[in-house]
């Protein structure tokens, strides 16, 4: 059978519904839950997948991810506190309704949103992660050298305020991969004797150390925050008015769709943006009055364009290994913990029919979503009042227990935290994680291409032919230089804004 | 530095002089073989020095004093979690993952709570306790993994049990 419609079979197995379902059921507490988001869900999960099959811890953490944006959105509209930044735009339009006594229209336009996202992401990942992996196919170690140096200034130039700690985040994550026994001869490199160091520093253990512990961190810090929670009390009346209200209006569901897909394929931006930006189109363009004040067609907006970014972040994923998202980093390193690597490989050879039930998940995993999400509404009403003070020590049990999952060594749990610590001193300082866990990510691929570049182009006798005059070569050095000089920009008026606030 | 005054630093400066030494580690670090071995590594901590200059320089020339906590009291307590992070994983391998794990439960929920409650701690401890049994029931009889027991015990209560 031919490998799209084999991944159509396998995912309407039971086996497969149901990883979907538990995905989604967790995925949607893990985004309700004060401070916790989708790539902190992912990161504790992430060593449990080693006992699954690769498409099966792929469905599961597909489904999590998708499902988190949604569930992000109940403290949004009850408490007006963005249950992680992508729901920045829905704590504004989500509880301006629901103080209109409609906590249960918000909540549902959430969902149906979220699920629309999910169908529409999930499309434009079925239709261009094929095409796109078949250009890697051309692509020889001088093109995945670029293409990992277009991934990192991407990164360093859309995260962040500033460029220079974004390009400083990305080296350092580089610099963190070259630990251990080097990858073109045997010499170790920066163990300082201790033999634990020389296998290198565990993918795993990082993610947790630099996206869960500062967090956890995060909420000691804010915990003392006091939040008034809105009355939540279904109504009957209210799924079909929201229905109604979301299926009439075509014209918005493809524009956030299409925010939602262009800004999930770009490297390093994710939800929060593709959120702000669809809402921003929303304020611009709709005439009716109540959008910005409250209003069902506001809520569909961002929540549609966040969803459809959790699909559509897995194209540069599965075709180049560059990841969309933070969350979409994560489960790339799954991918590669399983022996799987991204490129031409995962559409084509012996992995196709995982790649696509993978990718078929995503799409029927937003029908699991509205199935699960309606009968979970109630629960994660209560799971927001969990109070973070008994919240951020079991987070932190589970960030220990997934640390020393990996190699059952205690001494993975001691460089987590230690991580974790560096991470949060980081982030006061300005700097971003995500760079470093990309550096750190495609360090690995990125040092052999340059030593085999750099040899080959020894063996020539010419740098400008095997690093420059190459089509793929050139096209990403010019897609890097743009992205700096994107970021450069971006900068500089972030600067000047700063200034003029000062003055 | 009373408690509800806000605690501010020159995050460039600091940063700046984080990634210098960083940089001052990497080259130190990176040596023998042939370039193979060292030029990435060299590559990669040269453009470390670069911003770590540039940053410090920027901090100097302008100082951007960042909250780094909105007071004293805050900072130490995030400070003591970090801490306490620290020691739950290395008291790991001694006290057992189910008895670190109820202790650092119960430590860190009972102190961190908004209102300070003394009968509370036994609650805490309480809930500890069973979430510290229940994980290491869950992981270690569920997904196999070989938690420490503790070299103080040799084990969890439960795990005489364990098939």
């Amino acid at each position: 059978m031919d490998p799209v419609w084999q991944g159509l079979a396998n995912v309407l197995t039971p086996h497969y519904l149901l990883l979907m379902a538990v995905g989604v059921a967790v995925g949607s507490v893990v985004g309700a839950l004060p401070g916790f988001t989708a790539t902190m869900g992912l990161t504790v999960l992430l060593p449990f997948t080693f006992v699954m099959d690769p498409t099966s811890a792929l469905v599961l953490m597909g489904a999590l991810y998708g499902a988190a944006a949604f569930g992000d959105a109940v403290p949004a509209c009850l408490i007006a506190t963005p249950g992680t930044p992508a729901a920045v735009a829905t704590a504004m339009e989500g509880h301006r309704l629901t103080r209109k006594g409609k906590a249960p229209q918000a909540l549902l336009t959430a969902l149906v949103a979220s699920a629309l996202g999910q169908f529409t992401g999930g499309l434009s990942l079925l239709l261009l992660a094929a095409p796109l992996a078949a250009l890697s196919l051309r692509f020889g170690p001088p093109e995945v050298f670029w293409v990992g140096v277009f991934g990192l200034t991407i990164m360093a130039s859309l995260t962040g305020k500033s460029l220079l700690k974004g390009i400083a985040g990305a080296a350092l994550g580089l610099l963190l991969s070259t630990v251990g026994v080097a990858r073109t001869e045997g010499w170790v490199r920066y163990a300082f004797g201790l033999p634990q160091l020389q296998g290198g520093v565990e993918l795993v253990v990082a993610l947790i150390g630099f996206f869960t512990v500062p967090e956890v961190l995060r909420m000691v810090e804010q915990r003392r925050t006091e939040q008034y929670v809105a009355e939540y009390r279904p109504q009957p009346g209210a799924l079909w008015e929201v229905l109604r209200e979301t299926l009439t209006r075509p014209l918005l569901l493809l524009k956030a769709s299409l925010v939602g897909i262009i800004v999930g394929i770009v490297p390093g931006t994710g939800g929060p943006i593709a959120a702000l930006v669809a809402y921003n189109e929303v304020l611009r363009s709709s005439k009716n009055p109540e959008v910005g004040k409250g209003s069902i067609e506001g809520l569909i907006a961002p929540e549609l364009a966040n969803n459809s970014v959790a699909p559509a972040a897995m194209i540069p994923t599965l075709t180049l290994g560059i990841p969309g998202s933070a969350p979409a980093a994560v489960i790339l390193a799954s991918l590669l913990l399983h022996g799987v690597k991204p490129g031409r490989e995962l559409f084509a050879g012996s992995h196709a029919a995982m790649t696509y039930t993978f990718i078929w998940s995503t799409f029927v995993s937003g029908f699991v979503l509205f199935a699960v999400g309606l009968l979970m509404v109630r629960l994660l009403v209560l799971v927001i009042r969990i109070p973070v003070h008994a919240l951020a020590p079991v987070v932190l049990s589970l960030a220990v227990v997934g640390a020393f999952a990996v190699r059952n060594n205690v001494f993975d749990v001691g460089m987590m935290v230690g991580f974790g610590v560096l991470a949060y001193v980081l982030r006061k300082c300005g700097f971003e994680t995500g760079p470093v866990v990309l550096g750190l990510l495609l360090g690995p691929i990125v040092e052999p291409a340059l030593i085999t570049s750099l040899t080959l182009a020894q063996a020539r006798g010419s740098w400008l032919e095997v690093f420059v005059l190459r089509p793929f070569s050139a096209l990403f050095i010019a897609l890097s230089v743009w992205s700096l000089v994107r970021g450069l920009r971006g900068w500089k008026l972030a600067q000047q804004v700063e200034a003029a606030g000062e003055a | 530095m009373g408690a509800g005054r806000e605690v501010r630093m020159n995050a460039s400066v600091v940063g700046g002089l984080l990634l210098l030494a960083v940089a001052g580690v990497a080259f130190w670090g990176a040596h023998g073989g042939t370039p193979a071995v060292w030029l990435f590594p060299r590559l990669a901590a040269g453009v470390v020095a670069v911003a770590g200059l540039l940053l410090t320089e920027e901090g100097l020339r302008r100082p951007d004093r960042v909250v780094l906590w909105r007071s004293w009291r805050e900072g130490l307590e995030v400070l003591g979690f970090a801490l306490a992070a620290a020691v739950y994983a290395a008291a790991l391998a001694w006290l057992g993952f189910w008895f670190a794990t109820a202790l650092m439960l119960a430590g860190a929920a009972h102190s961190l709570q908004p209102r300070r409650q003394p009968g509370r701690l036994v609650f805490w401890l309480v809930v500890g306790l069973a979430l510290g049994l229940g994980f290491d029931a869950l992981f270690v009889g569920v997904f196999g993994v070989p938690l420490p027991g503790g070299a103080l015990w040799g084990g969890a209560p439960w795990r005489p049990w364990l098939p």
